[in-house]
């Protein structure tokens, strides 16, 4: 009895502490991919195609996150920059298990804002579109930027 | 009696830190955020450069004579050409803005020009030098998807026309400005 007191008082202190979750972790399963480009063609990667960029998170299901991109406005090469735009509903959530990309439970987010949904069974699948401008003299070559997302539980 | 209670007491107090300090170090960890950084990639291809490889030129081998309608075909000395360079295999599309009139230098005397459906030549075998292909004849007013071939990745378009001086044509040089515009189909 002694020997588990400290415990008992410990668990009754920890009820007011912040709820205990496992830790959540972001993967990427496909990087936004825009393939050849041409210049002067504008090019567009809807998030519903196998081309646009997916994340997977997983962590404590039910657990709200949010979810803050950190996005470019410039793909880049040596000597060369290329405008790179998103627009306010070119993210999609899905919390479903399995997910579907083709039809997203929470679709058409500003990944511009933070977006705030609930993890589910399997963790939560986040695609990104995105269109680049070459321009018409556009110097040829591989182009490429970073996409940095955070992931942040709520407590909720 | 009291100096052992104390100490029972200060153990006790001190088991209680211990784990409530190791409960919060773990709530606090497991709240921690989590950051993911992903590449976007794409690849342009080479611009389009469109360069003129000789005028269109009706005076060569001989000039206009007033009343003589003159025409130039797209497979002779006198022919326009023009060199296209871009990516290897990929099409584009190709438009002429054509002149109606050839101007004297101070824009009073004019003199009719004309293209016919056919007065337009595309060569899309990567050849560099346009002196050196067969021409295929085109519409140069539709010159349709034209496909950048070869290793040389170049197209060559030809111009031929025909200018047709009056019979008071008044004497002297006349120009006009022929704009060929090219651009990626994107596909």
């Amino acid at each position: 009895m002694r020997k588990t007191a400290p415990i008992v008082i410990a668990a009754t202190l920890a009820l007011f502490l912040p709820s205990v979750c496992l830790g959540q972790t972001v993967a990427s399963t496909e990087s936004l991919a825009f393939g050849d480009v041409f210049p002067g063609v504008p090019k567009t990667v809807v998030k519903t195609s196998a081309s646009a960029a997916e994340f997977t998170i997983t962590g404590t299901a039910d657990a709200e996150v949010t979810l803050d991109f950190d996005l470019p406005s410039y793909l880049s090469t040596t000597g060369g920059n290329m405008p790179v735009f998103f627009s306010s509903t070119d993210c999609a959530v899905d919390s479903t298990n399995p997910p579907n990309q083709g039809s997203p439970s929470y679709n058409n987010q500003n990944p511009y804002q933070t977006i705030t949904y609930r993890l589910g069974s399997a963790g939560l699948k986040v695609w990104l579109g995105g269109q680049i401008v070459p321009g018409l003299a556009q110097k040829a070559g591989s182009y490429n930027a970073t996409i940095r997302l955070t992931v942040t539980y709520t407590g909720n | 009696m009291k100096a052992v209670m104390n100490r029972k007491g200060l153990r006790l107090v001190s088991k209680v830190v211990v784990v409530t300090v190791g409960l919060m170090l773990i709530a606090g960890a497991v709240v921690a955020n989590d950051q993911f950084v992903m590449t976007i990639t794409g690849t342009v291809r080479a611009a389009l450069v469109i360069t003129q490889f000789q005028p269109l030129d009706w005076s060569v081998g001989g000039d206009l004579y007033m009343g003589v309608a003159k025409s130039v075909g797209i497979d002779e000395a006198g022919t326009g050409s023009f060199i296209i360079t871009g990516a290897a295999n990929d099409n584009i599309q190709a438009m002429f803005l054509l002149p109606e009139y050839l101007w004297d230098n101070v824009g009073k005397q004019r003199v009719d020009v004309y293209f016919t459906s056919t007065d337009a030549g595309i060569d899309l075998t990567g050849q560099p030098d346009p002196t050196l292909v067969a021409f295929a004849a085109a519409d140069p007013r539709d010159l349709g998807t034209l496909t950048i071939g070869g290793a040389q990745t170049t197209v060559n378009i030809a111009l031929g026309g025909t200018a047709m001086p009056s019979a008071g044509q008044k004497a002297g040089t006349y120009t006009a400005s022929v704009v060929l515009t090219a651009w990626y189909e994107g596909t």
